[in-house]
């Protein structure tokens, strides 16, 4: 993941070079060979990117100067954002947002560098396996992380409460309904971002450096700080202000544990003012654009981050990253990364096991009822088996759609270098800073009102997804597609062949590893995918993320838990084949 | 090893596949009597299929709607939405012409009131709904058609029944402070109707500052409130009849107490929406359900008692015989609602 950040990001803004300076003749042939058809072609993928992100983010900040409901008559104003500014509680969710964010981006950066650094730089026994371990808790949905803390941390009924119970029977019990268990949760989910974030750069750096602190007198530690931190800092940065934009916009999570307490969050605040008594969507989209600048800041610094990074350490010389021997802490560190797998992955999914499998839940396992039930009424249900249909179709045809748009726009990009490709690379990167939240109430109002038959259809999903995940596909393929020679194409175009023939026949099959890994990528994301479609889904519409939210939302907790479970291992169960199946490429290729 | 999870794995399958199929069987319908009109059904087969909403246990509806499939052939979707969930849904699909529901069956609060004012409701005019007692009519295209109550129910694991809260000012007591539960009343009607009812009706002096004194745990819905008392996480609390009775039959460890005096009712209702996808299907999914057959079986699965007087009343541990009901009055209280739901977010953390 860091590896491929770093080659996205470099160098910025679609001023990518070739490897191999060109000659005359075959820029004369491209000109000639693309001419105005590549225009033409570049100019509706430009229309197409517009409408998938421009359309949302435009109604959000129409609709926070509208006075009536989408598609209802009405004036300009500025009332809501009067209203947003003078009421408390809007003050009071910004502020909890913003706290929310900035300590779950800070802690997620501490355990995930430190993660990275255990399992990449020293000698850990398990390290293979922990690593392996940390990936998949990547692709653990926060809101079932989220919705399995509630069966362990509820303060009466919690199983770890009521276990800590049998030896401290004062204990009055941890409350993962509050600030703090959001921040617990998010940090549980997010510390895995970072490491895949961190661990390349990690990797990547030149052991040269080490090695000279180190012959200058300096310990493994300060190395480690003085020498490692700085070089990977820009990568470390850069995690934590992802992360932090990440969490801003998160649903799902503060849903499940803030909502029960009081505790108030933009991204919840706007759900309640379009879902519940009285609605208010003026206030809702002037808190969406609200939410949208706390994140457009995040990534406008991470990007100006970026851009004054130095390369210096990333040399073509290959080298193997010195190994940090942490003697006899070695187990006490890796047991410590292995308390994190405990309380990230294990300990939740059996929370969700045992829930799932409990005709009430207790939280004393030996007074349950045990019964299947759960797993009945999810295959019985015509909701849930739509749901799975729908999640079914909108994530292979979404991750389809996505990939070959991302591949597209990589190409248009990179390969052909077209006149005015940085208004193409914008649009195309303003998702990162637009939660999915944002744009699910920006193509409410799009389309609600609109004579277009596609609000409470799927279509308005799969246009939600398309937009908001466009950033997810775009960094698989860009990744690659940089790497590759400009040569490769140039002997295909000089001999004769059109520029489709070398893309299908010379580029395509070099860059078909990284199409399918950002295929796989963007199915989990939307199989995982909450807070764009909460408040799009309609009847017919429904999807498995929304079913597990709307289960637990409408107290059927034990059938959100079967479902939740079952999302959780197809998830892990996909993410754990593509990983060997990569593994495979890798020794095969002996890349 | 692996032969041994292999066998496991078969036997969880086959246990989940039978489960399915007796549960599928469990209803079986009855054939229609002859006061659902030969041609209404004729003309909803060409429907194909209805949309219900609802606000019902998830297996309960199933069950109905697998009932009416079976006596039919015409395909019910059962939509399963919190009360206040299903009447923003419904809202936003009307106001956006894209209404998908053909019946909506919940306890309509005061939002039914402009619903029929805006033609959202189709003035249908079911054979079977003459059978119920005249006021059972609310408007065009609207039936009360069964009564519940609201009352109270503790954890006798955790508290004894001299302890336990015997009328609603009990749970007012200090003594239960942080352990009792209620459904937040921005999200049931029947809370925010219990509220007024508190206020208005029982005169309880200071309710909202004791209620805040007294620290409840605010939850989503009945089935949370039954799930927090069952899992101790709070040891009593208020709650609807039907999720009280339907978890203590289910075996759950749960007391369920009917107040003395006036007891709070709330209604079910079933409305026929204009313009529906299915209007056909819709109108004999109604008539169906005002039946005597879809009467019975309702009230057998939901555990709330048919206002049909062929109905016979329902048989619960604790009820009395004689219930003093105090049914809400949707267009007094909508005058109110705005105002009831901004002080108690802010009393109750909403």
């Amino acid at each position: 993941m860091a590896t491929s950040q770093t080659q996205l990001e470099s160098p910025p803004h679609g001023v990518v070079t070739s490897s191999r300076p060109t000659s005359f003749w075959v820029r004369r042939l491209h000109t000639l060979q693309d001419g105005w058809a590549s225009y033409v072609g570049y100019y509706v993928v430009v229309l197409v990117v517009a409408f998938l992100v421009l359309v949302p983010v435009a109604m959000v900040l129409f609709g926070s100067v509208w006075s009536s409901a989408p598609g209802r008559a009405g004036h300009l104003t500025l009332g809501h954002v009067k209203e947003f500014l003078t009421s408390p509680a809007n003050l009071v969710a910004g502020r909890n947002t913003l706290i929310v964010s900035f300590a779950t981006a800070a802690l997620s950066t501490v355990f995930g560098v430190v993660l990275a650094w255990l399992t990449h730089r020293t000698d850990i026994p398990g390290r293979r396996w922990i690593s392996l371990a940390l990936s998949l808790t990547y692709y653990f949905p926060s809101f079932i992380m989220a919705l399995a803390w509630t069966f362990l941390l509820a303060p009466r009924s919690g199983l770890l409460n009521e276990l800590v119970r049998h030896v401290a029977p004062n204990w009055a019990g941890a409350n993962i309904y509050s600030m703090g268990g959001i921040v617990w949760v998010m940090v549980l989910s997010y510390a895995p971002y970072v490491y895949m974030f961190c661990r390349g750069p990690i990797q990547a750096i030149d052991p040269a450096l080490e090695e000279a602190s180190a012959m200058s007198g300096s310990g493994p530690l300060r190395t480690s700080l003085r020498v490692t931190t700085p070089l990977i800092g820009h990568a470390v940065v850069s995690g934590f202000l992802l992360t932090f934009v990440l969490s801003a916009g998160v649903f799902g999570v503060p849903a499940m544990l803030g909502t029960p307490a009081g505790v108030r969050l933009l991204s919840t605040e706007i759900w309640a003012n379009v879902r519940f008594s009285p609605t208010n969507y003026g206030l809702a989209a002037t808190q969406a654009v609200a939410l949208m600048m706390i994140t457009t800041v995040g990534v406008v610094v991470q990007r100006y981050i970026l851009r004054r990074r130095s390369y210096a350490t990333i040399t073509g010389k290959g080298y193997r990253p010195q190994i940090v021997k942490l003697g006899r802490w070695r187990f006490l560190a890796s047991l410590l990364a292995g308390f994190y797998l405990l309380l990230g992955l294990v300990v939740p999914l059996a929370a969700l096991a045992y829930s799932s499998l409990v005709r009430y839940f207790v939280p004393d396992p030996r007074h349950a009822s045990y019964t299947l039930r759960n797993y009945v009424r999810v295959f019985q249900s015509d909701t849930l088996i739509r749901a799975f249909k729908n999640t079914l179709i909108l994530s292979i045809g979404g991750a389809t759609i996505g990939i070959i748009l991302a591949f597209t726009i990589a190409y248009l990009l990179i390969r052909m270098k077209v006149r005015g490709g940085w208004v193409l690379e914008t649009l195309s990167m303003i998702p990162i800073g637009v939660p999915g939240m944002v744009f699910g109430i920006g193509l409410l109002w799009a389309y609600v009102g609109l004579p277009v038959p596609i609000y409470g259809t799927i279509l308005i999903l799969l246009f939600a997804y398309l937009g908001h995940l466009l950033p997810h596909g775009l960094r698989a393929i860009q990744a690659q597609l940089v790497q590759l020679d400009d040569a490769l194409e140039e002997a295909s175009l000089v001999s004769g062949a059109a520029r489709w023939y070398g893309l299908v026949k010379v580029v395509f099959p070099l860059v078909l590893p990284a199409f399918l890994s950002g295929w796989i990528l963007l199915l989990i994301a939307i199989v995982k995918e909450i807070s764009t479609g909460i408040l799009l889904y309609s009847y017919g519409s429904e999807v498995v993320p929304i079913m597990i939210y709307d289960l637990q939302d409408s107290g059927q907790r034990g059938m959100a838990a079967a479902l939740a479970l079952m999302t959780a291992l197809f998830i892990f169960g996909t993410m754990f084949a593509v990983m060997r199946w990569a593994d495979r490429i890798t020794i095969q290729t002996g890349d | 090893m692996a032969l041994k999870i292999r066998v496991a794995l078969m036997a969880i399958l086959l246990t989940i596949g039978a489960a399915a199929c007796s549960s599928n069987s469990k209803v079986v319908a009855k054939p229609p009597t002859s006061v659902v009109p030969e041609q209404l059904v004729t003309d909803a087969k060409g429907d194909g299929s209805v949309v219900i909403y609802h606000d019902l246990d998830v297996e309960a509806a199933q069950s109905l709607g697998n009932a009416f499939q079976a006596a039919y052939g015409v395909k019910a979707h059962m939509v399963r939405l919190g009360s206040a969930s299903l009447v923003k849904r419904f809202e936003t699909e009307k106001a956006a012409g894209r209404n998908t529901a053909d019946v909506l069956v919940t306890s309509a609060g005061p939002e039914q009131l402009s619903w029929q004012k805006k033609g959202y409701l189709a003035d249908i005019s079911p054979t079977t709904a003459r059978d119920f007692p005249a006021d059972s009519k609310r408007g065009p295209g609207s039936y009360r058609f069964a009564l519940g109550g609201t009352i109270l129910m503790y954890n006798p694991t955790l508290m004894g029944k001299s302890d336990a809260p015997k009328s609603y000012t009990d749970l007012l007591d200090p003594k239960y402070a942080g352990k009792v539960a209620l459904v937040a009343p921005w999200r049931s009607v029947v809370s925010l109707d219990w509220i007024w009812f508190m206020e208005n009706v029982a005169k309880v002096p200071g309710f909202e500052s004791k209620l805040k004194a007294v620290k409840p745990v605010v939850l989503n819905n009945s089935t949370d409130v039954v799930q927090a008392v069952v899992s101790g996480e709070v040891t009593a609390a208020w709650t609807v009849d039907r999720s009280c009775n339907q978890a203590s039959s289910d075996g759950a460890p749960i007391t369920c107490v009917f107040p003395p005096g006036q007891v709070q009712a709330y209604s079910r209702d079933v409305m026929a929406v204009s313009g529906a996808p299915h209007p056909r299907a819709a109108k004999l999914f109604v008539t169906w359900l005002l039946s005597q057959e879809g009467q019975t079986l309702f009230q057998k699965l939901v555990q709330q008692d048919s206002l049909r007087p062929d109905v016979p009343a329902l048989k619960q541990e604790g009820r009395p015989a004689k219930i003093d009901w105090w049914v809400p009055d949707a267009a007094v209280i909508q005058k109110d609602q705005k105002g009831i739901l901004a002080r108690y977010q802010a009393a109750l953390g909403g």
